[in-house]
């Protein structure tokens, strides 16, 4: 068993020769020069922050912002379509003509333009009843819902907000509304995967056949790796899985054998010590079947002779996975002292709730357990027994923990408090340069992207209202690149269809680059360890707009110089509605838009450290 | 003889989560308090009174209390009125059992951080109290929900009331317990909120009174308008600045809904500090509880007892004096005589 030390006494020792450039020690002495890991800027916003809660890391903008009058014409040349509306006498409706959008009501409800209705005697007389929304800012069935003293009297709650309500300090619309909106549908972390799909029957292949498969596979290779993951990489495609097929193929590359094991029933907790433990297990990117853990445990002991000296032990991620199963695996392994990695590609060494954010709405900052924050929390009480779980592990395994940029390691060796042998920062990508976009597209309007799963923690909720407040100025085409379309669709949004898969790893790149995309909205609430949406969006010619507290994005563009790092999310809504985007995007087309190519190397595989096979072998 | 902190709440079994919920979070801070309990019921059939026990050090019911002719007094009082009539009576219990220090929270409050402050403040004072409101509001739907509601129900809140065990302490449970005797109801066109509106006499009927104005204790929706909660990375909840003592969860489900909605909307702490707790409660819920049970609103033959009846009972001495116990619904009873003479009192509801 390896010599478990926390990293501040294995820096102590190691002091006479300084460490390799990409290992780390405590926060205080991490190097920053990996690219694309800058650290993060001083949270929520620098002091020099231009107004509005913006802090642009391009060159020139506050200067471009200062300079009177640019806003003022944009805007003129502008002309957003008013549909045409009567004139009232009803001294109501000329109350509401005051502030009902009617093209925001008929670009919502497009029957009541078929109709050929006017908007507002719409609103009036029947869509108010109907829940209709006479604007983007005023929800007509909250409102209801908040005052039951306007249900109950039967009035317009348009009508009421504007001649009273308003001034009484009513709320238009659910406030803080993306948040509130996770909240209402919170759901902790077991509640979450009840619906998954699970097996109704499993038949584990048996001891005896898994150790002659094992022995086959084993006999030539030149090395093993056991890797954990929380679903099965070959069936899924996501971010994690993509990177553990690269890291499967370079292994394989070296003449390496790859296994890979999940938990047969998918889980986003750890799972409990009974007995058989199930898992997917993979070699070299084929599915062999299920095994019992105790088996694989037990046939992996049993080929000492067999397996190669090089072995490594992978972890990426230990949801749905038992901790004692989990070190028995380890144990029968051997990999030896160098060869556990733990990958932070979350924070869930952590705390359950694998984002921290607290109740799924707020970055918490990792407080103690026994916090009151925590215990208010959704993850609060699993954090315990998850917190357990993972002291047990990193106690039993002398892990070298591998975070994909600085930021997330600072962040874990600030608050994880496990021991481990040491800690390494390595980029999943790196973005070489590959040119300029050419010049082509027309400056208005600026193209606004949201790229990939419209999910609450990516800032979906945060983009949707961004385009329904601003749709309708004229300046912004706003489009949606992911393989699965948002439910219900938005309105205004072009989405485009577009899947990521091993074989086609940029498209998402190369899709930024053809629809000529101005501005990636990057709207992570907590701070992404890596951000392959970033990498795709700066490489592909777009500059990014993130917010203050969403870690590796926000320290990505104050090292590329490429983006607007927002306060808040009303800070983004300000740079959009008041045109400073466009002013910015502007910016961009006069200093020259660089492209970029992804360069993909950021798995075990290209760990300094697991490159001779030599520092591998066991002691 | 029992001595240092005593903490008490009054319920019944349909807010039997709720106090759960205090007595887990309040043991979490303050694991030397003692906890007890006056309960104003009586269990339904297939449930465990045990769960009571568990989480409070002791549980009185109202019949241990010595509260004279105890019955034909219930009889008068709705559920609110009745959880909060025995209050008095328990803290003067509470007081001749020894305790130092008797602090009174409501069972739909939960406690954050310690009230070390609280416990401390009584080596000085007798009595503390906290107003609902401690920072004027501007708007007229702001003062009309809030200041307003406290003219007319009282200005401090008894969610919490703390008295230590001096004669100070003593002479004010004894005068509240008379009051609440007397008469302990809803009746705010005569000047009485239950137990709460007699309060605003306190400081000026007794010495040593301590309002305490700190915006960590007592927040509720009445103030939530003037207070913001913060969560910070340290994993304490801040209220203007200070540490979150305790939280009142009134009538959450309900008209409190609309409330913190209205006061406490774009803070999004308070939501999940509400979602919180009502995850809580609906989880100790008893599942097989009868919709809004209590064995005191109805007849010994199952009929609900009508807020009329109660009033027409309270209002009647010599129909009271006449049923030695007007919950008996036997022949020759109060509900007899009631079908008889004034059916339309047992017909109307609440």
């Amino acid at each position: 068993m390896a010599r478990v030390t926390n990293a501040r006494r294995s820096v102590r020792r190691r002091s006479a020769s300084p460490p390799p450039a990409s290992e780390t020690s405590p926060p205080e002495s991490i190097p920053h020069e990996q690219p694309g890991v800058a650290p993060a800027p001083a949270l929520p916003i620098p002091a020099a922050a231009e107004p509005g809660g913006l802090h642009s890391t391009r060159r020139d903008f506050a200067a471009r912002l200062a300079a009177a009058g640019e806003r003022e014409t944009i805007a003129a040349s502008l002309r957003p379509a008013e549909p045409e509306h009567g004139a009232y006498d009803d001294p109501d409706l000329v109350l509401m003509a005051g502030a009902f959008d009617a093209g925001y009501y008929i670009g919502r409800y497009p029957d009541v333009l078929q109709s050929g209705s006017d908007p507002l005697l719409h609103f009036a007389t029947a869509g108010w009843w109907e829940g209709r929304d006479p604007t983007s800012w005023f929800d007509t069935e909250y409102y209801l819902a908040s005052s039951p003293d306007v249900r109950e009297a039967g009035m317009n709650p348009f009508l009421h907000y504007l001649r009273s309500g308003r001034a009484e300090g009513r709320w238009p619309r659910l406030p803080a509304r993306h948040q509130r909106i996770v909240l209402q549908r919170l759901r902790d972390a077991e509640e979450r995967t009840r619906d998954w799909a699970v097996p109704d029957h499993v038949e584990p292949i048996p001891l005896e056949d898994l150790t002659a498969l094992l022995r086959e596979r084993a006999r030539h290779a030149l090395g093993i790796s056991l890797a954990l993951s929380h679903d099965c990489y070959v069936r899924s495609v996501g971010g994690t899985q993509l990177l553990i097929a690269d890291e499967q193929r370079r292994f394989n590359a070296r003449g390496e054998l790859y296994l890979q094991v999940s938990p047969v029933i998918p889980r986003l907790v750890l799972a409990g010590e009974a007995t058989p433990f199930l898992l997917q297990l993979v070699a070299d990117g084929k599915e062999l079947g299920a095994v019992a853990a105790d088996a694989l445990a037990e046939a992996l002991g049993g080929l000492d002779g067999v397996l190669p000296p090089t072995r490594r032990f992978i972890v990426h991620s230990m949801f749905g996975h038992a901790v004692g199963a989990t070190i028995a695996l380890h144990d029968a392994l051997a990999p030896g002292d160098d060869g556990a990695v733990f990958w932070l590609h979350d924070y869930a060494s952590i705390c359950v709730g694998y984002n921290l954010l607290r109740n799924d709405v707020v970055f918490c900052g990792a407080p103690p357990p026994g916090s009151m924050a925590c215990r208010i929390c959704i993850y609060g009480t699993e954090r315990r027994r998850h917190q357990a779980g993972m002291r047990r592990l990193f106690g039993a395994i002398a892990f070298r923990v591998v975070a994909p940029s600085a930021t997330a390691l600072d962040l874990w060796l600030a608050h994880a408090e496990l021991p481990h042998r040491s800690a390494t920062v390595h980029p999943h990508a790196k973005i070489l340069p590959a040119g300029q976009r050419a010049a082509g597209a027309a400056e208005l309007p600026a193209r606004i992207a949201f790229i990939g799963h419209p999910a609450a923690n990516k800032g979906w909720p945060v983009f949707e209202e961004l385009v329904s407040r601003t749709w309708k100025l004229g300046a912004y085409e706003f489009l949606h690149l992911s393989s699965e379309t948002a439910t219900p669709p938005l309105a205004w949004v072009r989405t485009v269809p577009a899947r990521v898969t091993p074989e086609h790893r940029d498209r998402m790149r190369d899709l930024v680059e053809a629809e000529q995309i101005d501005l990636v909205v990057v709207l992570s609430t907590w701070p992404e360890t890596f951000c392959y949406v970033a990498s795709e969006a700066l490489a592909g010619g777009a500059d990014v707009v993130a917010l203050a507290d969403s870690g590796n994005v926000a320290a990505m563009l104050a090292d590329t110089g490429r983006g607007v790092i927002a306060r808040d999310a009303d800070a983004v809504f300000s740079f959009f509605e008041s045109l400073q985007a466009v002013q910015y995007v502007r910016l961009c087309r006069e200093q020259g838009i660089p492209l970029g190519r992804i360069e993909h190397d950021g798995t075990t595989a290209s760990l300094p450290f697991a490159e001779g096979a030599a520092a591998l072998q066991p002691a | 003889m029992n001595t240092g902190t005593v903490c008490y709440t009054s319920f019944t079994w349909t807010y039997l989560s709720r106090a759960q919920v205090l007595a887990a979070t309040l043991r979490a801070v303050h694991p030397d308090w003692t906890l007890a309990a006056v309960l104003v019921d009586r269990a339904p059939t297939g449930i465990d009174p045990d769960a009571l026990w568990r989480s409070f050090d002791s549980v009185l019911l109202v019949d241990e209390l010595d509260i004279p002719d105890w019955r034909r007094w219930l009889f008068g009082h709705d559920v609110v009125e009745a959880c909060t009539a025995v209050k008095g009576a328990m803290m003067q219990r509470l007081i001749a059992e020894g305790f130092d220090k008797i602090v009174y929270l409501d069972p739909d409050i939960a406690v954050f951080h310690p009230l070390a402050a609280i416990e401390q403040a009584l080596d000085e004072a007798s009595i503390l109290l906290t107003p609902h409101q401690v920072a004027a509001n501007d708007s007229s739907m702001a003062f009309g929900d809030n200041e307003l509601g406290s003219m007319r129900h009282g200005v401090y809140n008894l969610g919490f009331i703390a008295v230590r065990a001096d004669p100070v302490g003593r002479d004010f449970a004894a005068w509240w317990a008379r009051q609440l005797y007397r008469a302990c109801y809803d009746d705010v066109p005569n000047g009485i909120f239950t137990d709460q509106k007699y309060c605003d006499l306190v400081p000026a009927l007794f010495d040593r009174v301590q309002v305490l104005r700190d915006p960590g204790c007592n927040v509720a929706t009445w103030n939530l308008s003037r207070r913001r909660i913060e969560i910070g990375h340290d994993g304490d909840i801040r209220v203007n600045g200070s540490p979150l003592k305790f939280f009142h969860f009134t009538k959450i489900g309900g008209e409190g809904d609309v409330m913190a909605e209205r006061y406490g909307g774009d803070n999004v702490a308070v939501f999940e500090i509400w979602n919180w707790y009502r995850r809580l409660v609906e989880a100790g819920h008893p599942p097989t509880l009868p919709h809004r049970y209590w064995h005191y609103g109805r007849f010994s033959n199952g009929a609900p007892i009508s807020r009329a009846v109660r009033r027409h009972f309270r209002a009647a001495p010599d129909i009271a004096e006449h049923f030695s116990d007007p919950f008996d619904a036997a022949p020759g009873g109060l509900y007899d005589w009631l079908s008889r003479e004034r059916p339309e009192l047992l017909e109307q509801a609440g």
